[in-house]
């Protein structure tokens, strides 16, 4: 017995030494043309990429230039100008990420320049070229009060900016710079001792109204801003509503050019405006509480227009400001797919030839922009889509005719005569379809899209995007192009987790005649609690609807058995620690792996880490145990990452051959988790915590402490190494460190590996490398089997996205050069950026949010698709695409050249027998 | 050379336990521990012992704790048969005074497998704060009697290891010698062509002449095998 | 002649307004400071609108300059610290710049060196960022070319042979160089041993009259 298995054990490890070897000589090959890169003819062949501007803020339409457009600043912090009649995108601006980069304020249209307000304490206000989108000014403005700054109202008009700031029972401080050179024209203090902290105050430049009181004697104070000596007029509820309104009160200005407030009242049933001037004028007039309000004028008459939005129609009806009296010509109603809930941010409506048409900009619940334009919409942009928030990429179904074939082997009985009839009989029919195509008979009748099958190397592929707005969009590879697209309606992120929505894939397009399902979890808008949404990946038609589950969801997983339908169920976890299944068919197979299932917890707000086990569930019920717990104490140290491995990932070698050719083995955990904290408090401020967790045993494999460095952290976890990235504060630069967990020289389960039964602590090699640029975000390349080594897909803040062959970053990269590994690069502290290795070429990607990677059916290639901002999709082959022939191979060459033996051999042979027969003669 | 590789990854692990020497605070910890043996979900503990580590960057500890009574045994069996768990629940106490509580289990047949012989590792954070405690037990699985009703516990304090830094020193040291050796090369390399190079001249111009010489006679080889 | 003079221009316009927006003087101790500078587009073929594709950024994005028309920028609001400006462009490189704005406002401009991050080599203040090189995206594809084919070593390695088969023999049928071939041959044959057999006759001694031999029945052929 021991022979056999020593000689079993030696075969192991030969036939791993030869895999090595490939590794080892695809690697090289790699090597030798180490251009990853593209060739300049095949720009856009496998890639594309969308540009956004994210959710609008603030909108007017630029009548001043000659080119005319529609001038946007946006949630995401971009100035962009749109082109009037497409929708597309002239110039765009992208400010500085997150907080330093908020837009406050855009103005300055009308008059022919664009002033935008941005950034925190103290604000940058620039002033840009509104047909060209350069920069002319740019200046700080000085901000006294550095906690206020949320209070600040901003006034652009006539080349002046107004910061209005409400100084709490006392008055109100108006400063005006030249919005040019920011030199401060004046400071105001307009008397308004009637403010104080809970008063809600709007600006209706040049007014500020504000609402003092809740119950029936609320009233609405008015302040000139530019009038130091006048008084604050006063203008009572009753006044404006009639006796009768309850409040609470809501105070709002309506948008346009005109100084005009809306008040809810009856708890939003109904609400009444108010011309601000010097003599206020209230219009005695309900207006339903859900309407939108936007004041346009038509030939110097102001005129209101309220948007509804009822059962798919958007209706918008125009009346006269004053008189009320309605305008039928202007008032549209339309039923466009892509809008929901929209509200008039800005309109226009320009007297021409043929009459009054008016452009309005609709912005709508799901972040999506459209111009509608008399009744009719022009265009539409998906900006839900600049705010992509999880990604998935799923196979496409097989073609109806593949499907044919599959059902004809599909059938169980295994009889000779039935199987050649139904051969025979497919075979007819594939005949007579053929015949009809050829005759161009009736077209085919197909459900599918005749583009959206699958193909022979599974490189095209649907992507789901779910966007933070809760819209659902299927995009397919080959174009970009939107497939479909589906709301769900009253869901956010989960709070506890930065707004992370979950996207599962239950069952792919594999299992014909089962449809694909795709699952979402989020959380309920208002009660918090957790929802199921379930639909078709392909198609985009949701298959259960939105499931209310009833309570928190803590934890979820997805399940590796499938039912009897192919369908993985999905492991829900809530926060009194029971466990769920959905669906609930799902739960016998759910209960017959319970004893091998564990499920474990990350607290950010506690520290605690916990893990469960499922082995006292039975068939009936799940239920759950802690099995250990564990604190990573939050006055110490605050949990940033948890990253664990791609599930569907697989390592295709082993082990590692060695220089004197021994193989030392990989630790590869599939249970590893990796835990990035980053420490809090004075003490431990800038240091780096990584810990690597076992989430089944809870045993901690290994921990590593950086000092003196910060974020941002990136983290890729794979196989049997982890591969960060981090700023060090001490050498101001970007690091890159990287680690390798070996098992030693010996394996300790060459079949499977166990969490509970391993007590031995992986052997761990590490590096740090220098990146000479500042990373975005980082992901690895995968593959079908894993056969292909291994990429990290970089996204760099300059827009670049970089494969980096992760042998660079290889801990083992020896120091000493004399000491030569196969495959190993010798040590150099700086990782250089080659050029050809940036995969979006000059299409600049920016606000990269994530990179989400999926194998294609050539074990070469890999899909990655990149997210942010903008949208990129290509595709890398990280060992060369070694398993197809490559797209420039010369067909007519080799073609030719055979041809040409061919006709030489057959020639000479003529020749040589003439010559043979005069011989012969001589 | 099986030998050789255990020399070499206790090297390692020597070298690692020197690299993590980054504990800048040195304190005492107490450990009180409970165990639970039922085989049900809601775990019911008894007290087991405590642990008391004198000095956490040395990691020296004592161990105090009684042997299990024979019910304990029984029940531990009758866990390891439905393969269940032994949980563990720490109670730590820093010198800071703080109090941290730590759940962690095991494979019930593994314990019994070593015959009560456990590992306790406390991981420590870089503030020298516990931030988990582990049990584990290098046992094969049985569902045997114990031969012994003692414990036999380690004890292991680990802390992080300091996290790697670019290294800069020898690269630049290996610039710096290549520039060294390339100006030393150019200084002395101002000799005249030849004298540099004669020594390939030569055998080369030795080889040429001799080959010169004979190439005739090899034509004149080939020139009667075309005869052949 | 012309671009220098619009450089003066810059610098004039550089100098006069040396900022240092202090903030209100009265409780802010930490001063924000103005980062300024040009970029300077690619020679010859800088597309229409580049500066609108290009924009600086200090520290991987924490604060971000834009370019006016004739590519100078500033960074406002930057507090005192070091900051590593580079000019993102899609199409050219340019080298980043590392500034270091100490707590009393004086700047100073010096190379990146993320190996040697102490070693100090200045450039001038305010930045001048030119284009090193147009960035190479894309790999040259191969074409097929005579040469390359002919050299190839394999075809070498074929067509060599070839020649020497079908060549000599045909030099070999012309008569008057078979005649001068055999005067040669006539010439040479006992005035030089080959080289070979000097040597196998120099290493095995005794067998010499009868290699001699063979070879001389083999030459009488």
């Amino acid at each position: 017995m021991a022979p056999f298995v020593r000689s079993f054990r030696g075969n192991i490890h030969r036939f791993l030494i030869d895999v090595q070897i490939l590794q080892y000589l695809i690697i090289l090959v790699g090597l030798f043309n180490l251009s990853l890169c593209l060739y300049e003819d095949q720009v856009g062949k496998f890639d594309w990429k969308q540009n956004y501007v994210g959710k609008i803020k603030f909108a007017s339409f630029d009548t001043v230039s000659a080119a005319k457009k529609i001038i946007v600043a946006t949630e995401e912090n971009v100035i962009a100008a749109l082109n009037l009649k497409s929708g597309q995108i002239l110039w765009r601006r992208v400010l500085e990420k997150g907080y330093a980069g908020q837009i406050r304020a855009l103005g300055g249209v009308t008059d022919g320049d664009l002033v935008s307000v941005s950034g925190g304490v103290p604000a940058i206000v620039r002033a840009w070229d509104l047909a060209t989108g350069h920069i002319l000014h740019e200046w700080p403005i000085a901000e006294q009060n550095h906690d206020r700054i949320k209070d600040v109202k901003w006034h652009i008009k006539d080349g002046t900016l107004h910061h209005i700031l409400p100084i709490y029972n006392s008055a109100v401080e108006v400063t005006s710079y030249d919005s040019k050179t920011g030199d401060k024209l004046k400071t105001r203090r307009v008397s308004a001792p009637f403010i104080t902290q809970e008063t809600e105050c709007v600006l209706v430049a040049p007014y500020l109204a504000c609402l003092k009181g809740d119950s029936s004697l609320a009233v609405l104070l008015l302040v000139h801003l530019f009038d130091t000596h006048s008084q604050p007029q006063s203008v009572t509820i009753n006044t404006i509503f009639g006796a009768g309104a309850q409040g609470p009160y809501h105070l709002e200005s309506v948008l346009g050019e005109e100084p005009i407030v809306s008040i809810s009242a009856d708890n939003n049933q109904r609400k009444r405006i108010l011309l601000v001037g010097e003599v206020p004028v209230p219009i005695q007039r309900d207006i339903v509480g859900d309407a939108t309000l936007y004041v346009v004028s038509v030939d110097n008459e102001n005129i209101l227009l309220e948007t509804t939005y009822k059962n798919g129609v958007t209706e918008i009806v125009a009346s006269e400001l004053l008189t009320s009296k309605s305008m039928p010509n202007i008032s549209t109603s339309v039923t466009h797919n892509s809008l929901l809930s929209p509200t008039i941010i800005a309109s226009v409506c320009p007297r021409q030839t043929k009459g009054v048409t008016c452009r309005h900009l609709l912005a709508s619940e799901d972040h999506s922009v459209a111009l509608l334009q008399h009744n009719k919409l022009i265009w539409a942009r998906e900006e839900a889509l600049a705010n992509v928030v999880a990604v998935e990429i799923i196979e496409l179904p097989m073609s109806d005719r593949d499907q044919e074939i599959e059902t004809e082997f599909d059938q169980k009985e295994r009889d000779v005569l039935s199987m050649m009839f139904r051969r025979v009989g497919s075979q007819l029919k594939q005949a007579k379809t053929f015949l009809q195509s050829m005759l161009s008979f009736t077209p085919q009748q197909s459900n599918q899209r005749m583009d959206l099958v699958r193909d022979k190397f599974g490189l095209h592929k649907m992507i789901v995007l779910v966007t933070s707005a809760g819209k659902l969009y299927g995009i397919e590879t080959r174009k970009g192009e939107i497939i479909w697209q589906l709301r769900v309606r009253g869901i956010r992120g989960f709070s506890k987790r930065s707004d992370a929505i979950i996207l599962y894939v239950q069952r792919g397009s594999r299992h014909f005649p089962y449809p694909p399902q795709c699952a979402l979890l989020a959380e309920d808008k208002q009660t918090g609690e957790g929802i199921v949404y379930t639909f078709n990946p392909i198609t985009g038609q949701p298959l259960d609807g939105l499931v209310k589950l009833g309570y928190r969801i803590k934890q979820s997983m997805l399940l590796h058995v499938t039912t009897d339908d192919f369908l993985r169920g999905i492991l829900i976890f809530d926060i009194r620690d029971k466990v769920h299944v959905y669906p609930k068919s799902a739960t016998a197979i759910a209960a017959s792996i319970a004893k091998n299932t564990y499920i474990f917890t990350a607290d950010q707000t506690t520290g605690i880490l916990s893990g469960y086990s499922l082995s006292y569930s039975t068939s009936q019920e799940l239920i759950s145990h802690k099995v250990w717990e564990l604190l990573l104490s939050p006055k110490n140290q605050k949990i940033t990452h948890v990253v664990s491995k791609n599930p569907i990932e697989r390592v295709h070698s082993q082990g590692r051959v060695l220089s004197d050719r021994s193989v030392l083995y990989k630790y590869i955990n599939p249970n590893l988790v990796t835990i990035v904290t980053e420490g809090v408090g004075h003490t431990h401020k800038n240091t780096l915590n990584l810990y690597l967790l076992d989430a089944v045993s809870g045993a901690m494999i290994f921990s590593i402490m950086h000092k003196r460095v910060r974020g941002p952290v990136h983290v890729v976890h794979s196989e049997n190494w982890i591969v960060y990235s981090y700023f060090n504060e001490k050498s101001r630069r970007t690091e890159i460190a990287s680690l390798e967990l070996y098992e030693g020289k010996i394996q300790s389960n060459t079949t499977v590996f166990s969490s509970l039964a391993t007590t031995k602590l992986p052997i761990v090699e590490r590096q740090a490398f220098i990146f000479p640029a500042a990373i975005e975000s980082m992901r690895e390349t995968i593959t079908e089997k894993g056969i292909t080594s291994k990429h990290i897909i970089v996204a760099l803040a300059n827009g670049g996205i970089l494969e980096l062959p992760w042998m660079m970053v290889d801990p083992r990269r020896p120091i000493n050069p004399e000491v030569r590994e196969e495959g190993v690069i010798p040590y150099m502290p700086e990782i250089p950026i080659h050029m050809d290795a940036i995969i979006n070429y000059n299409q600049s990607v920016f606000r990269v949010s994530g990179i989400h990677t999926s194998p294609s059916g050539l074990e070469s290639t890999c899909l990655v698709f990149v997210h942010g901002l903008d949208l990129f999709y290509t595709r890398v082959a990280p060992s060369k695409t070694f398993d197809v022939l490559k797209e420039d191979f010369d067909y007519y060459l080799i073609v030719i050249v055979l041809a040409a033996l061919l006709i030489s051999s057959y020639i000479t042979k003529k020749l040589a027998s003439q010559k043979a027969q005069k011989q012969a003669w001589k | 050379m099986y030998t050789i590789y255990i020399f070499i990854s206790l090297l390692v692990s020597v070298s690692s336990s020197a690299r993590g020497s980054e504990l800048d605070y040195d304190g005492w910890l107490q450990l009180r521990l409970w165990h639970a043996f039922n085989d049900e979900s809601e775990p019911i503990f008894v007290e087991r012992g405590n642990v008391t580590v004198s000095s956490v960057r040395s990691g020296a500890s004592v161990v105090g704790q009684n042997g299990l009574l024979q019910p304990h045994i029984n029940q531990l069996k009758t866990l390891a048969k439905h393969d269940g768990k032994y949980r563990l629940k720490a109670v730590a106490r820093t010198s800071s005074g703080n109090e941290i509580t730590f759940l962690t289990s095991l494979p019930a047949c593994n314990l019994l497998g070593s015959d009560l012989e456990d590992v306790i590792t406390i991981w420590l954070d870089s503030a020298a704060e516990p931030i988990v405690v582990s049990i584990s037990s290098p046992g094969p699985c049985s569902t045997e009697n114990p031969f012994t009703n003692m414990w036999t516990t380690n004890v292991i304090v680990k802390y992080p290891d300091g996290g790697p830094v670019p290294d800069t020193a020898t690269y630049i040291q290996k610039l710096e010698r290549e520039r060294e050796a390339r100006e030393r090369g150019e200084a002395k390399d101002n000799r005249s062509f030849l004298a540099r190079y004669w020594m390939y001249i030569v055998p080369a111009l030795i080889f040429v002449v001799l080959s010169s010489a004979t190439s005739p006679e090899a034509g004149g080889a080939g020139g009667s095998s075309q005869r052949q | 002649m012309y671009k220098s003079a619009i450089f003066l221009l810059f610098i004039i316009v550089s100098t006069s307004n040396k900022c240092v927006i202090a903030e209100n003087d009265e409780d802010t101790s930490t001063d924000l400071y103005v980062i300024e500078g040009k970029v300077f587009p690619w020679e010859n073929g800088a597309p229409n609108g580049w500066q609108l594709m290009t924009h600086v950024m200090a520290n991987g994005g924490e604060h971000y300059g834009f370019l006016r028309e004739d590519g100078t920028f500033i960074i406002s609001n930057v507090p005192s610290g070091s900051y590593i400006i580079e000019v993102v462009n899609p199409n050219c490189v340019y080298e980043p710049v590392r500034v270091e704005i100490n707590s009393k406002g004086k700047f100073r401009a010096r190379k990146v060196n993320l190996i040697q991050t102490s070693q100090v080599i200045q450039v001038p203040y305010p930045l001048k960022m030119r284009p090193l090189t147009p960035f190479r995206y894309f790999q040259v594809r191969e074409q097929w070319r005579v040469t390359d084919f002919l050299f190839n070593p394999m075809v070498l390695m074929m067509i060599l042979p070839l020649l020497l088969i079908m060549i000599i023999p045909k030099i070999m049928n012309d008569p008057e160089t078979r005649k001068e071939m055999e005067q040669l041959n006539n010439f040479t044959n006992y005035n030089m041993p080959e080289m070979s057999e000097v040597i196998t006759s120099f290493l095995s001694g005794g067998e010499k009259q009868k290699s001699k031999a063979v070879k001389a029945a083999k030459k009488r052929q």
